[in-house]
């Protein structure tokens, strides 16, 4: 622990390292969000229709065709990028890049012209069709540090922000710096298998800042430019060659 | 007629008191008519009722218990303690009505504590609320009186710093 | 009068509090006085400060420890018909408790979501009865509710009452145990899919972070009790460079997705393919000569016949088996609900200590390794229907009470178990929700979440021995009672005197007068909820004397509450026992057949009206059909397939190309017991004989969210483990037809799905 007790840089960029090695797809992280942010339940008829808000999602990717195949289990939230390619499209500035690197909605500004979400290649933005509803008495669950967004609104993974602004609060009103380790995102907290790390990459003692540039590590959909603070710590496949180079057979077909 | 000119007066009113919170002079009917003036001029002060504004976000409401603390005695007479008597018997809090209330499209997550510990009277939002009775909003705060003040005393002026 | 106004501050405070402690002891709950970190006098309780207190999870039967984030809100509440709302103390959200060894501080999405079980609008809120079948309830107070059910206990002759419920620990097994036991009353354990003989995999899930090699036939990251743990031992597997996962199962499972090979195995061929595994294993490792004689028929060829697997396919698992320094083998729930149970168990049982006990004998099973020792409080028998057909001169039960179980839901339709609990005279549910067997009720007695309520769970772990403390993190938002507070309301000797049942537990209590007595006696002054805590005290001093004797008990119960629990230090891996021994008599131990051509047909025999295998599965998210009720599970995507609000029967491409079946179209499952109608989801993770359905859909008692798809236990027949009586729920044949409707398939992620289709 030691090493993110560090202090870090004046002003902190936040960043997220996913290892895909021990990610097992089991979506507590998507749930913990919902809990942490007041993600609205779309229902069933807007499901269908693609209408659910899901700002931290599990990505299943099938590699190889036909009865090889590999699955991948991938987390994918907002990727915060540093070329966000969100942020020029609105044309009422609902959303930009702070000075620690998250990406906010700024839900009050935002009229829902729905560009970003058209311009996000990682489908990360969600917009609130309609008002929903929290059936009483679900609304005392609501998180007080986390508006409830309404009708025609975009929203999105705000890196939860709501306890970095908490935890900045915190350091000032106490006269001190800020300690990377008071922040977790809800994602990273309930976590089972510690696959996501939050951390700042201005501080490279810190579990995040260290690992940052390791080679390791991936973006999603590199060719678009979009420099995400969302990288991927790649699965490493076995290094027993037969395992590693012949994907897994299905059964045989029996007529 | 004169029915029509009725009917114009209402409609007058009528949109006179649709308009009225957007004049920022929202002032809602409280079930009991709780007077500011009485009880500061006794010499209590904001916080004792509004107990975390200091330490929170929100400045607090007293629960009735409280209110019967006091009032068991004090002025026990008087019809409208009586009416916080009841409240307080039946172990069901008064319905007291929001005065400061933002729009929900304002996403607004205002923070009492922050403002009260970067020095600010309370009298600097809510005005001398010696002088009022029940609650009322005395002047209209749009964004533009926070930003002011915000840039006046290089607080922060980000957008997520208030609207998350 | 100023000088009234100028009290201090802080005398202020003080006042208040006296008011408001008088005013909670007029409410309905109060809550122990020397528990620090509960006792937050609401006039004290800053808003927007969270309170963070420790609990337990009960969205599974694992037991993880969480942290609950507490905060002020305004909640509506009702008394004496009028609606008010209150500033409280209420749950915001749920963390894992780093410190509590199962969880390790995650916290699975189930258990997350266990915070929509509190503040569900459906819940039960109060008790009611009904008066005729199918009408609505009518609300009771408590009382009434208690003189009612108390005159039912009473009228009943011995033997003539009987609760059917959920497996209980720890103090709730303790009180009710003694309770049913001074009731003469018949104690049925009721699980939707039962797994007697998953336990010692369980324990040995334990030793995952340290294998190298592991090989599962179960869903061990999903559905087992306890996910949070599983995964949190299977990541650090996992970060070990070279480490490799095998996995074999008819349906490539959640847990699959994330193995390095797939090994697509006929369901109810894992006896033979472990079998199989093991002779290969002792060739590789002594040579052909030294397989003893009653494994050599157990051939590549010959098993992978039987496996429908490639023999060269099995060859290649026993290598890497056999190269692995630490491996390890993890049965499952699904490997053993079948017919043939002990016979599967055997096999992986013996597969796993011939690979692991070799490879490190001191890592071999702990000494509690058999499933009935392995848990302090085995409750009551497993609900079998030759339990509920009553054999002749044992009377049919006049009084059932059912508890945290909704077997009219789950329960195959062969055993008739509707028709049976309308033949009962008087039906008493005690749950959370309105679920199918809560409306079939006369009386309903609606339960506490564990947020509202005491609670406590233990079991031992190969580690050593867990117990999980849980104060009511808040009070219960509607008028319900936890099962302690009912049970010691109904059994009134229970709390002042012992109950006559745990005869080690009252040495205990009145050994207590050293330490706790007085906090006791004035604890129990306060009912109800101060009775929950009183007894749940007696308890855990007994876990004192037992495990921590020279710590007095006003240090340990402080403790416990401050760490969410107690937990011993992990016990020392150095009992080494019977599973290590040479291979021959570890055989002959377990009884093994000596020919594999007995098993050619495994599972339910093979016909032409059923052609394929059924892989009824739990749903990682929705388990055996509770989480259906909450929106935030129903929401989240499956995690293998990413549909949302639905159900689904998933068909190899093959098969429904051979079907003329597409995505969403409707189709037909049937099996001699029933059928149902489902939309198809092309899964290419399965085996071309072999349909998989999740269970826990399929609900007729909710509302609009609840209700969705059909319910596959319908398609269940009534097949046993023959030694334990657990249903087969994986042995089953049905047959698929197109229905020619299309059916919703809300999926989330489709366009990557569709790619490896159609490629």
């Amino acid at each position: 622990m030691s090493q993110t007790d560090s202090k870090p840089a004046a002003t902190p960029r936040w960043g997220m390292i996913i290892d895909l090695n021990a990610c097992t797809g089991c979506s507590a992280c998507a749930v913990a969000c919902r809990a942490e942010n007041n993600i609205a339940i779309a229902g069933a008829k807007e499901a269908a229709y693609n209408g659910t808000l899901q700002w931290m999602r599990i990505e299943r990717t099938w590699t190889g065709s036909g009865r090889n195949f590999r699955v991948e289990n991938r987390p994918v939230n907002c990727q915060q990028c540093d070329a966000a390619p969100c942020e020029p499209v609105c044309p009422v500035l609902a959303t930009y890049t702070n000075a620690e690197g998250i990406s906010v909605q700024v839900y009050n500004r935002c009229v829902g012209t729905r560009y970003c979400g058209l311009n996000c290649p990682y489908q990360g933005r969600f917009f609130n069709w309609f008002d929903y509803a929290w059936p009483s008495p679900m609304e005392v669950q609501l998180n007080p540090d986390v508006s409830r967004r309404t009708r025609g609104i975009m929203e999105k993974c705000s890196f939860c922000i709501q306890r970095i602004l908490a935890a900045e609060r915190q350091a000032e009103l106490e006269k001190r710096a800020l300690r990377e380790r008071d922040i977790q995102p809800a994602c990273a907290q309930s976590c089972p298998a510690e696959a996501l790390r939050f951390g700042d990459l201005n501080n490279p003692g810190g579990a995040v800042g260290a690992a940052w540039d390791s080679s390791g590590l991936e973006v999603l959909l590199p060719e678009v430019g979009t420099r995400p603070k969302v990288r991927y710590a790649r699965r490493v496949t076995p290094p027993d060659s037969r395992l590693a180079a012949a994907p897994t057979p299905t059964a045989e077909v029996e007529a | 007629m004169k029915r029509w000119k009725y009917a114009l007066a209402a409609l007058v009113l009528a949109g006179l008191g649709a308009a009225y919170p957007r004049l920022g002079l929202r002032a809602p009917r409280q079930p009991i008519a709780f007077p500011h003036n009485l009880h500061l001029q006794a010499g209590m002060h904001c916080a004792d009722c509004h107990r975390d504004a200091a330490v929170s976000n929100r400045a607090g409401l007293p629960s009735v218990r409280e209110c019967a603390l006091c009032h068991q005695r004090l002025r026990a007479r008087s019809p409208l303690i009586r009416q916080v008597m009841d409240y307080a018997r039946r172990g069901i809090e008064i319905p007291w009505q929001r005065v400061y209330v933002y729009p929900a499209s304002a996403h607004l997550r205002f923070r009492h504590n922050l403002h009260l510990a970067a020095g600010l009277a309370c009298r600097t939002c809510h005005g001398d609320m010696r002088r009022l009775a029940t609650a009322r909003v005395w002047k209209p705060m749009p964004m533009g009186v926070c930003i002011a003040c915000h840039r006046q005393h290089g607080a922060k002026t980000g957008c997520e710093d208030c609207h998350v | 009068m100023s000088d009234r106004f100028s009290l201090p501050r802080r005398d202020f405070v003080k006042l208040t509090l006296v008011g408001s402690a008088s005013a909670a002891a007029a409410g309905c709950h109060t809550q122990g006085r020397e528990l620090a970190p509960l006792l937050i006098p609401e006039e004290t309780i800053v808003p927007g400060t969270a309170y963070w207190s420790r609990g337990l999870c009960r969205q599974c039967g694992a037991g993880c420890g969480v942290l609950v984030k507490r905060m002020q809100a305004i909640v509506p509440l009702e008394r004496d018909g009028q609606a008010f709302r209150q500033a409280r103390l209420v749950a915001k959200k749920l963390e894992g408790n780093p410190e509590h060894p199962l969880n390790q501080g995650g916290l699975c999405a189930r258990g997350q979501a266990g915070l929509e079980a509190t503040y569900h609008p459906r819940r039960l809120a109060a008790p009611g009865e009904r008066t005729r079948p199918g009408a609505p309830l009518q609300r009771l107070s408590w009382s009434a509710a208690g003189d009612r059910l108390r005159r039912q206990l009473q009228a009943a002759r011995p033997g003539e009452v009987a609760w059917l419920g959920r497996p209980l620990r720890a103090t709730e097994a303790e009180l009710t145990g003694a309770w049913l036991t001074r009731l003469q009353a018949r104690w049925w354990e009721y699980e939707a899919l039962p797994a007697p003989r998953a336990a010692a995999d369980a324990l040995r899930l334990e030793r995952l972070p340290q294998a190298d090699c592991l090989l599962s036939f179960g869903n061990f990251l999903e559905a087992w009790p306890g996910q949070a743990g599983a995964i949190r031992a299977y990541s650090r597997f996992r970060r070990r460079p070279g480490s490799v996962f095998l996995q074999a199962e008819p349906r490539l499972s959640l847990t699959g997705t994330n193995a390095d090979q797939w090994i697509a195995l006929r369901p109810g061929a894992e006896g033979v393919f472990a079998l199989a595994l093991a002779a290969q294993w002792i060739a590789l490792r002594g040579g052909e000569s030294s397989v003893p004689a009653w494994l050599r028929p157990y051939t590549p060829q010959r098993a992978g016949r039987i496996c429908g697997v490639p023999a060269s396919q099995l060859r290649a698992a026993a290598r890497r088996l056999a190269a692995a320094r630490q491996p390890l083998v993890l049965g499952g729930p699904g490997a053993y609900a079948h017919e043939h149970a002990a016979f599967q168990a055997a096999a992986i049982g013996f597969l796993a200590s011939l690979a692991e006990g070799e490879a490190s004998p001191a890592a071999a099973l702990p000494a509690a390794s058999s499933p009935a020792a392995a848990q302090p409080h085995k409750s009551g028998a497993p609900a079998t229907p030759s339990a509920f057909s009553m054999p002749a001169g044992q009377p049919a039960p006049r009084v059932l009470i059912v508890h945290e179980a909704n077997p009219v839901f789950s329960a195959p339709p062969g055993w008739k178990l509707e028709a049976w609990l309308a033949s009962i005279p008087y039906v008493a549910v005690l749950g959370t929700m309105p679920d199918e067997t809560a409306q079939m009720a006369h009386l309903v007695l609606p339960l506490s979440t564990t947020l509202e309520s005491w609670a406590d769970d233990e079991r031992v772990t190969a580690a050593g021995f867990v117990a999980s403390l849980n104060p009511p993190a808040m009070q219960p938002l509607h008028d319900t009672r936890s099962l302690i507070e009912i049970v010691t309301e109904l059994s009134p000797p229970a709390v002042p005197a012992a109950p006559a049942a745990s005869a080690k537990t009252a040495p205990a209590a009145t050994a207590s007068a050293s330490s706790a007595a007085p906090a006791i006696a004035a604890v129990a002054a306060a009912a109800p909820a101060g009775a929950a805590e009183l007894a749940i005290r007696r308890h855990w001093h007994a876990i004192q004397q037992r495990y921590a004797p020279r710590q007095p008990f006003a240090d340990f119960w402080p403790a416990a509450l401050e760490r969410g629990g107690f937990w011993t230090a992990p016990a020392p891996a150095n009992t080494p026992n019977a599973a290590a021994a040479a291979p021959s008599s570890a055989a002959r131990r377990l009884q093994l057949p000596a020919q594999p051509s007995a098993l050619t047909a495994p599972t339910a025999p093979a016909s032409s009206e059923y052609p394929l295998y059924l892989d009824l599965y739990e749903s990682p998210l929705m388990g055996d059909g509770t989480g259906s009720w909450l929106t935030w599970l129903q929401e989240l995507p499956d995690p293998t397939t990413s549909a949302m609000w639905c159900n689904w029967v998933e068909v190899h491409p093959q098969l429904a190309a051979k079907l003329g079946l597409r995505q969403g179209d409707g189709a037909w499952v049937e099996s001699a017991a029933g059928r149902i109608e489902l939309p198809v989801f092309l899964y290419p993770g399965l085996r071309p004989d072999t349909v998989a359905i999740p269970a826990g859909q399929g609900h007729s008692a909710g509302d609009a969210p609840t209700n969705r798809g059909a319910n596959p236990f319908r398609l269940l027949a009534d097949l046993r483990d023959p030694a334990t009586g657990a249903l087969a729920w994986k042995a089953n044949r049905v047959r698929l037809s197109a229905s020619g409707r299309r059916l919703p398939l809300p999926l989330f992620g489709h366009s990557l799905h569709q790619e490896i289709l159609h490629r």
